[in-house]
């Protein structure tokens, strides 16, 4: 029998055999580049040079003397292990018995306008780590 | 069943079978795949978007062209017009998923008269893609 068999069968067997898991993951948006920021510059750069840069807010809030752009990036991962699948092989019946555990991270840009309309100061936190793919919930 | 293949004239039965490992192996690959888009809002017109004139288009001609805004926002003496877009895009085989969510979000600023001083426009959707891997980037 040739490799590319062996290879399907091997392929078909990890798929059968992994059938009591699943990995999960939702992504919000882009990610924050601070590369990005860099280039913008107290009491000089508009909204418009923010926009060209960013791309337009997730939202806009007021302050006390201007206003505050946010954009937002989020990342969640789950994973799922069904321990009673491993039962099939004994059983009529396969009982559920699942261990499952999800992590996200979020980060947020706050960038402030000033009452001029020009860029006052940004806060952004530094990337998260990414979240990880894991099934132990203890 | 076609054993009279070239390839399987001499070895008839391990082609039948690894035909039918084949197809036992795609079987399940093909029942446990989906792709589901999600959205939330209608696409945004740029043609409308163009059509918005600084100083020029007042509240009612925004309203016209997109309706009522989601959300109305006060802010350094502008009333900010906030239109929003969802959409999101998961695909999903066997055991890994992976489900991508952007938005596009449109901004009218208008003065205390409610003409438009400033439009800003953000496009995320266009470059969303289908993805089954959950891993990497």
């Amino acid at each position: 029998m040739g490799k590319l068999w062996l290879w399907i069968i091997g392929v078909v067997v990890i798929a059968q055999g992994s059938a009591g898991c699943d990995f999960r993951r939702v992504v919000v948006n882009d990610p924050i580049s601070q590369e990005t920021l860099q280039n913008l510059n107290h009491g000089e750069n508009s909204l418009t040079d923010i926009v060209q840069v960013l791309g337009a807010p997730d939202e806009i809030d007021a302050k006390a003397r201007g206003m505050v752009l946010r954009y937002r990036y989020g990342d969640s991962k789950t994973m799922r292990v069904n321990f009673g699948w491993l039962l099939r092989i004994f059983l009529p019946v396969a009982p559920s018995m699942n261990l499952g555990r999800g992590e996200g991270v979020t980060q947020v840009l706050h960038i402030a306008m000033n009452e001029t309309g020009t860029f006052d100061h940004y806060f952004v936190q530094d990337p998260p780590a990414p979240p990880r793919f894991w099934f132990w919930p203890f | 069943m076609a054993l009279h293949h070239p390839a399987c004239f001499h070895v008839p039965f391990q082609c039948w079978l690894s035909r039918w490992i084949m197809v036992v192996g795609l079987i399940p690959l093909l029942s446990g795949c989906a792709f589901v888009r999600g959205e939330v809002g209608e696409p945004f017109s740029e043609e409308r978007i163009v059509e918005l004139q600084k100083g020029k288009s007042t509240r009612n001609d925004v309203a016209q062209r997109f309706g009522a805004p989601d959300e109305i926002v006060q802010a350094n003496g502008y009333e900010i017009f906030h239109y929003r877009r969802y959409d999101s895009k998961l695909g999903w085989l066997l055991f890994f998923s992976r489900a991508n969510v952007a938005s596009d979000n449109l901004w009218v600023f208008l003065d205390e008269e409610g003409i438009v001083q400033d439009v800003v426009f953000g496009n995320r959707t266009k470059e969303l893609a289908f993805q089954i891997w959950p891993f990497g980037e």
